[in-house]
């Protein structure tokens, strides 16, 4: 794999505030990168800065070997999608898609060949000479990426296009999304805060934290071996149990492990505090023995541990397991070694 | 039931307001196309037309020059128009870019002149012009009207772009567009309809300015614009004469507004962003 695009020592500063914070990145050729981040860690300006419609404070952001950071939007030939879609409301669709072409110049039939190709490709071929107010939500998403693909960009940037979608829509769009990614063959910057996106689209997911890279990897890996505490308990659709004080010889140290990470046995014991069931599995909180959340008591609700199990418990009762697997990080909150 | 008897009101409200608006207009159909016996002779000429004449409207044509004064009010008018937007629209489009805090002092501060009297700027203004040889030109009485209506046509564009999201200008640079091809081929076409208006709005107010037009070109009586030349007409006493051209002063209104009103149609801006 060879290197598209790569972020090098990336600042952004509003005022005194650094939304990007030396922030190093590769993007590789093909690939499909899902950024993903809670909302306020900088996802969106990351692509703003890389489309160029803001400047990067200081660093360098180069694509094909070619530093882009201080060209014109217009000038970096790369192709984004925004969160609104942002069509053309003056225009029909034809014209929407066509806008891109017109500004490059392309000879009229090659564009028309062009437009219907992709407009085949995104299902919107019967509805080229609508006006834009006139489709559905699913229609417009699939308007603004054929705007996108029309053209040969370097790299197509999407900002959250699936947010504004309903459910059943959104599913359908993620698929084909994918499909599409992979036929063309072009290389996917796609921002979200939705761990399922994530999870279904990415060939490789970079988790953005206060304007720079926690971890960058397979989305499997990072669910299963988070680098620091702050990353298991944002990634996965539950957080990671934690486990403070002195359990499995490990003092000092914390414990972390997924709630379907547990079998049956004795190391850990708990109370039960709440057991609910979810299709064929039980879901049980309870705060474990040896839990010693010690001056951090003060400071923040000690959040129970989420085990799967079998079988049903009653509230009040005592549940013990073992553990499958488990990581244990230092105090400060980073990974120090996996046991599997 | 409620909703028959809303429509109701709302129909006679229609109609009282036409009435009110086109009254005026009636009455100088009344005169202008009438005998003089049938109105101007009589103490309470009648609102209904008994009868049918072009002869006033041939002889005032006759006896005054009319042409003159329209075109050169039709001159007026469509600089005026013209210099309002294509110094509104950079203006509106540059207030835009500036925190709104700043550029809502500066367009308060566009309205002062509009504050004062026009005696009061245009007296001043005219010595000047008479230096600068701007006097009796169509040009200089153009350019004191922009006093006028300048500020509001920068007040329209600016709302209007104000109105535009951020992101549809963003979409056009990285599509490819220069930033004068995203300013005239996405942005213009988008409030265009803001532009018509302020258009519009300069145009029919130069079309009955008077203050600015009789002290900046006042000397040769067919040389000044249409209001002015009425109201000489008004001060020599020729009610006739008056009337009809006082109808005619409309019609080209009227013209003005039928051919732009198709373009003054809401909802256009409406689905181009979704969320």
């Amino acid at each position: 794999m060879t290197t598209k695009m790569s972020y090098e020592n990336v600042y952004k500063l509003y005022g005194s505030k650094r939304v990007l914070n030396k922030l190093n990145l590769d993007v590789e050729e093909g690939e499909f990168l899902v950024i993903l981040g809670p909302s306020g860690m900088g996802k969106s300006t990351l692509l703003r800065t890389t489309v160029g419609i803001e400047d990067i404070t200081a660093g360098k952001i180069v694509l094909d070997g070619e530093d882009i950071s201080k060209l014109p939007p217009n000038k970096r030939n790369i192709a984004m999608v925004f969160q609104n879609y942002a069509l053309y409301p003056n225009m029909t669709v034809y014209q929407n898609i066509n806008f891109p072409l017109k500004m490059a110049k392309f000879d009229k039939g090659e564009a028309k060949r062009k437009i219907e190709a992709i407009a085949e490709t995104l299902k919107i071929g019967d509805v080229l000479e609508r006006n834009i107010n006139q489709l559905s939500g699913g229609q417009k998403q699939r308007v603004a990426l054929a705007r996108a693909l029309v053209r040969d960009p370097k790299i197509f940037l999407l900002d959250e296009p699936l947010s504004n979608l309903d459910a059943r829509v959104r599913f359908t769009a993620r698929a084909e999304l994918k499909k599409i990614q992979k036929e063309l063959g072009h290389t996917f910057v796609y921002v979200t805060h939705d761990q399922t996106e994530a999870a279904t689209l990415s060939d490789r997911v970079a988790v953005l934290r206060d304007g720079g890279i926690e971890q960058i990897g397979v989305y499997d890996e990072i669910l299963n071996e988070p680098k620091s505490k702050w990353l298991g308990d944002f990634v996965g659709e539950y957080p990671m149990n934690f486990v403070d004080g002195d359990v499995l010889n490990n003092p000092g140290n914390i414990i972390g492990f997924r709630d379907h990470w547990t079998s049956d046995g004795k190391d850990l014991t708990g109370l039960v505090q709440l057991c609910t069931q979810e299709e064929d599995s039980f879901h049980v909180s309870c705060s474990v023995d040896g839990d010693n959340p010690g001056e951090d008591q003060d400071k923040e609700e000690v959040r129970p541990i989420i085990v799967k199990t079998s079988k049903r418990y009653e509230v009040g009762s005592k549940i013990t397991f073992s553990l499958k697997r488990y990581n244990v990080y230092n105090p400060e909150g980073s990974l120090l070694r996996v046991v599997k | 039931m409620s909703t028959n008897r809303g429509k109701l009101g709302t129909y006679i409200a229609v109609i009282i307001l036409s009435i009110i608006f086109i009254y005026p207009l009636w009455i100088l159909i009344i005169y202008a196309f009438q005998p003089a016996y049938l109105t101007f002779d009589k103490l309470y000429p009648s609102q209904i037309p008994l009868a049918f004449t072009l002869s006033i409207l041939v002889q005032s044509f006759k006896k005054v020059d009319l042409i003159g004064p329209l075109t050169r009010s039709l001159e007026v008018a469509f600089m005026v128009g013209l210099i309002a937007i294509g110094l509104g629209i950079p203006a509106g489009y540059g207030l835009s870019k500036i925190t709104s805090k700043l550029s809502n002092k500066l367009v308060v501060f566009l309205f002062v002149i509009n504050m004062m009297p026009g005696l009061v700027v245009a007296i001043p203004i005219s010595i000047y012009f008479l230096h600068a040889n701007l006097d009796n030109t169509v040009f200089g009485v153009a350019l004191a009207q922009e006093l006028v209506v300048l500020p509001l046509s920068v007040f329209i564009t600016l709302s209007a772009f104000r109105s535009l999201p951020r992101d549809l200008e963003h979409q056009a640079r990285v599509d490819g567009a220069s930033l004068s091809s995203t300013f005239f081929r996405i942005l213009i076409p988008m409030i265009r309809v803001p532009i018509i208006v302020a258009f519009l709005l300069a145009w029919m107010t130069s079309w009955d300015e008077f203050t600015y037009a009789v002290i900046i070109a006042p000397i040769v009586p067919t040389d000044s614009t249409f209001p002015v030349t009425l109201y000489n007409y008004v001060s020599r006493n020729l009610p006739l004469e008056s009337a009809t051209f006082a109808l005619v002063a409309t019609i080209p209104v009227i013209i003005l507004a039928a051919v732009l009103q198709k373009y003054l149609k809401g909802q256009y801006l409406s689905g181009g962003l979704v969320g």
